[in-house]
């Protein structure tokens, strides 16, 4: 794999962008007597949110960054499971429940719901922990999805211990990655645990498969080889530790057979559980005899407390909401806040957030120049900023998006397998990879998406309400009737809220002239003309 | 350079001035290419190369199963839960015999591959190939002593391993790229890519000079929704602002995909337009419809232009930790009807003798179950289907199936007895590619292996250059 996590001339660069800091930035803002810039703001808002609306504009405006994560870090989760359950009680005789259940109370709330920064720090657990009902029996169980999301949400801006026990015990992940029902060694049927989840709780969810210096570089051997984290050995210890647990269960629990729960943390069986001395990371040895609870404490601890956690951590986080290519000093100011919070508190996850949003390689807009700085926006969040933004809106109050995995190459919690749609060290073949640069979600950036996801797009702005048709999402333009006279006016009106006022001239020019050639009377077509050339635009899709 | 050949062409046209060095450089690239083409053969025939990738790790133990009385019992008690009955296996009836005596037979849902393996002898199973530095024993794992491929028993990089053939090099082009560098010249210029991935992004298609283009199961789609009487407005801006340069890498290359898609979708589309096959295809399987579009894309290969083809489909799901017996049973049997269904197509279009599938995998499973699967392993076996394949045989050497056995590392985890890179290298060799020096340039390891060439493809014979 590759290893370089950022070219050195880049940082050089980069290094020399942020001495400029602080001269740009704030100018308008001061002029306009708020805290921050519309600008400022709309970045702001898209590394922390599902996308900017107007309201949220003036309120970041007004308040400035850190009340505004105060105030998403005080707002309570916004659960999707009560509009499954409501779903799923509606559901006429004979029909099923299915997973388009959670997916439409997904996009309900990440387009709707007040507490964003949460939904969106969820999308991005989501995407590092991954669970999904793509071709397995949790299809039919819009619950399971629905209990998993809200775990993440509730969990977001708490300690990162937790939510890895929290995971760990979840039984979306348990029959995701083969944990429920995992059973202890049987010599009879010749039979060893279960080692999915083991090696994927250590490759995929906490340490990597290599050891990290705390700024999130991997260390070398004496021939310059990255150094593995485990071996083969450690994951069948862990495999051992996660012996025992199954369904949760009322009445007097079963190991033989129950049916699935998906709504309550597993439940654990002391005689299923491997009960043998275990050897764990590092040498660590668990001694003969414990329990279950205490295996598994101790299990825990030791990845929380592994070295590579907060860097691995960090460096994914700040690849969700801010840039593909952190600089190695990024990642270790972010880690460094993950060992402790300053108040000597390791794990903290709402500092982390805080911190990786309000760092300087976040905020600097001076950065967004920079040939290697941002990250596609991922497809679905495109949709979603789309909605957001003009309160897109069905006639059922569904909030229903068909085909989403043909259409973008990702469906919230839907990836073909625990590695994601996309892996945080894809590197594009041709300039990007040999700029030594990663661009994780151009691994589903294909021929056939880059269209489908345009075609998208494109009909979500024209959709009008259809009497045959209540799910028909429809966009509330109105707010830009006034401007369309004006094109130049409604171009810079979109882009401030579209494209935190990143738009090119030239791109600015040819949208102009396009709205300028529809007829001033098709006041609607205008607008939706403006908005259609702005979502799909190639300047709108990379998020900086 | 990075740079296919199509954009290589579109971004000379669109300079329209000053392109002189563009323009050699185009001329001088295919002036290479030529002449590696002149060493390896006419470019007057057509050749293509299926990768068919099983996603997850398959299970090879219980694909290919000894079935004779003396085998089968050490199987069945080492298997535990997961052992399949000794008469649902389908056997197979090996041209030559298994020199230690065994007998083989099929995984039950496979009765189209047995078919194709007894009757037509048009298929060939390699045994027991994966990822390897070099050749390596069961105890030189054991002591340490053997050199490995990095991160054994991990999806993603033995995904990528396999793909590459280069294990102990950085993953920056695939094995079926570099062999697609060296053959594309045999290709119109003004042509869509010959690498067509019909499951997305993959490591394999990756060349430094030829990328893939990722076509769906529906063929490509263009943009839409440009009717009205101001939709040309519209169309004419998105163009405008797709041909904008952009200073961001991930804001051009973004760019240049959707242009490569849409200047493909122009070609391909055309070229497809009302080509039907009348061989039946399985209904409501995603690698029936990719192995279909890429049959269909082979039978208009004289209107694209084509003398060679690479193509990559995919299906996942095999990563059985649980429920492997069910599972892995509808897969196989989803398998078999899919690769029949293909080679029955290219039977249609006349053209079997030049097409071969094979398939790969992330890696085999552990022999030992966990319950009611299997873990991540090493070793395992694939299919090659082809006319042009030595069928009926299985070749490498099967391993004994016995924990803490000559072949095992640990809860039956196979070293591999054929390396990817021999794998490889014989289908390299029937597609092509002749001199030693070509053949380390696909396949940079080969030469630590002493047999390149496994034997399972017959040559094909070509027909002599015009003139000669």
């Amino acid at each position: 794999m590759k290893t370089a996590p950022f070219s050195n001339k880049f940082i050089v660069v980069a290094s020399a962008i942020l001495l400029f800091l602080g001269l740009a930035t704030g100018a308008e803002a001061k002029r306009n007597k708020t805290k921050v810039s519309g600008p400022e703001a709309a970045r702001f808002l898209n590394q922390t949110t599902f996308g900017p609306t107007n309201a949220l504009l003036s309120q970041v405006q007004k308040s400035g960054f850190s009340s505004f994560l105060t105030q998403q870090f005080s707002t309570p989760p916004t659960a999707t499971l009560p509009r499954v359950e409501q779903a799923i009680a509606l559901l006429p005789m004979g029909e099923d429940p299915n997973n388009p259940m959670f997916q439409e109370a997904w996009w309900h709330t990440v387009v709707t719901a007040p507490d964003q920064l949460r939904q969106r720090v969820a999308f991005a657990l989501s995407e590092i922990m991954v669970v999904s009902a793509n071709g397995n029996g949790m299809y039919g169980h819009p619950e399971a999805m629905a209990t998993y999301w809200d775990m993440l949400a509730s969990n977001a801006f708490g300690n990162f211990r937790q939510l890895i026990e929290n995971v760990t015990l979840n039984p979306a992940m348990g029959d995701f990655l083969d944990m429920v029902h995992n059973d202890k060694p049987n010599p009879r049927r010749n039979t060893e645990p279960n080692e999915n989840y083991a090696r994927e709780v250590m490759q995929l969810f906490t340490i990597g498969l290599f050891k990290l210096n705390p700024d999130g570089t991997e260390q070398l051997d004496s021939n310059n080889q990255p150094i593995p984290s485990y071996d083969q050995d450690v994951v069948e210890g862990y495999a051992h530790v996660f012996t025992g647990w199954y369904w949760a269960q009322t009445g007097t629990p079963t190991w033989n057979y129950a049916p699935s729960n998906y709504r309550q943390p597993m439940l654990a069986f002391q005689d299923h559980h491997d009960t043998a001395q275990k050897t764990l990371l590092n040498g660590t040895i668990l001694p003969a005899g414990q329990t279950q609870a205490q295996d598994l404490q101790a299990a825990l601890d030791l990845l929380f407390n592994h070295q590579n956690t907060g860097p691995f951590i960090a460096r994914r986080l700040i690849q969700r909401l801010v840039t593909s290519n952190p600089t190695s000093g990024y990642v270790a100011r972010i880690a460094k806040v993950f060992a402790n919070n300053g108040r000597g508190v390791r794990g903290d996850l709402k500092a982390v957030v805080q911190a990786i949003l309000l760092d300087s390689e976040a905020r600097t807009s001076s950065l967004t120049t920079s040939p290697g700085y941002g990250h596609e926006r991922e497809p679905i969040i495109r949709l979603a900023n789309l909605y957001r933004a003009f309160d897109g809106t069905a006639g059922s109050n569904q909030t229903v998006v068909h085909n989403q995995s043909f259409t973008f190459g990702q469906s919230p919690l839907y990836s073909q397998t625990v590695f994601n749609f996309f892996r945080p060290d894809y590197a594009q073949p041709g300039t990007i990879e040999q700029a030594g640069l990663f661009a994780p979600e151009f691994q589903i950036t294909t021929d056939t998406t880059v269209i489908t996801s345009a075609n998208k797009m494109r009909s979500a702005v024209y959709q009008q309400p259809s009497s045959t048709n209540p799910d028909a999402l429809v966009l509330d333009l109105s707010s830009l009737i006034p401007l369309v006279s004006d094109p130049a006016g409604l171009v810079d009106s979109l882009n401030n809220l579209l494209m935190a006022g990143e738009m090119s001239a030239e791109m600015r020019n040819i949208v102009i002239n396009a709205v300028t050639r529809i007829p001033a009377a098709n006041t609607l077509e205008r607008a939706q003309t403006a908005v259609h050339l702005l979502v799909t635009s190639t300047e709108f899709v990379v998020q900086k | 350079m990075e740079i296919s050949r199509r954009r290589f062409l579109r971004q000379a046209a669109c300079a329209a001035v000053g392109t002189t060095s563009l323009a050699s450089t185009v001329w001088n690239l295919r002036a290479i290419n030529a002449a590696t083409a002149q060493a390896i053969g006419s470019s007057t025939e057509f050749r293509s190369l299926v990768c068919l990738f099983l996603y997850g790790g398959n299970d090879a133990n219980n694909m290919i199963v000894p079935n004779d009385n003396a085998t089968y019992p050490a199987y069945a008690s080492a298997r535990g839960p997961l052992a399949l009955l000794q008469n649902s296996l389908l056997p197979l009836n090996l041209i030559t015999p298994d020199s230690q005596g065994r007998t083989f037979g099929l995984h039950p849902s496979m009765p189209e591959l047995q078919a194709l393996f007894n009757t037509d002898q048009k298929l060939a199973i390699m045994a027991n190939v994966g990822t390897l530095i070099e050749p390596t024993s069961a105890g030189q794992y054991l002591n340490g002593t053997a050199k490995l491929p990095p991160q054994l028993f991990s999806h993603n990089d033995q995904q990528v391993e396999w793909q590459t053939g280069w294990p102990d090099a950085p993953p920056v082009t695939g094995w079926g790229g570099r062999l697609a560098d060296l053959l594309t010249s045999f290709n119109n210029l003004d042509t869509i890519s010959m690498s067509i991935s019909l499951a997305g992004t993959n490591t394999f298609q990756v060349g430094r000079n030829v990328t893939e283009y990722q076509v769906s199961t529906n063929g490509s789609i263009g943009l839409n929704g440009f009717g009205g009487n101001n939709g040309q407005i519209r169309y004419q801006a998105v163009q405008d602002l797709l041909n904008l340069p952009h200073q961001n890498l991930f804001e051009a290359e973004f760019a240049k995909i959707t242009n490569r898609s849409i200047t493909n979708n122009a070609l391909l589309s055309s070229a497809l337009n009302g080509v039907t096959l009348n061989t039946p295809f399985p209904a409501n399987s995603d690698l029936s419809d990719q192995l279909q579009m890429i049959a269909k894309i082979i039978a208009v290969r004289q209107a694209l232009g084509m003398r060679r083809q690479i193509f990559f489909c995919s299906v996942g799901g095999f990563d059985t930790h649980s429920n492997e017996l069910s599972t892995q049973s509808d897969l196989l049997a989803e398998l078999s009807q899919c690769m029949n269904a293909f080679y029955q197509a290219t039977k249609e279009l006349s053209i079997s003798d030049r097409v071969t599938l094979f398939t790969a995998s992330d890696f085999g499973r552990t022999f030992q179950s966990n319950g009611s699967g299997a873990d991540h392993a090493w070793g395992s076996h694939a299919f090659v289907l082809g006319d042009s394949v030595k069928g009926g045989d299985i070749y490498g050497a099967y391993p004994t199936l016995a924990l803490n056995g000559p072949d095992d590392i640990g809860e039956g985890r196979w070293v591999p007895t054929t390396a990817v890179d021999q794998y490889s290298a014989t289908l390299a060799k029937w597609y092509g590619i002749s001199s030693p020096t070509d053949l380390a340039t696909v396949l940079p390891n080969i030469g630590r292996f002493a047999t390149p060439d496994v034997g399972f493809m017959n040559a094909l014979s070509t027909p002599p250059p015009p003139g000669s």
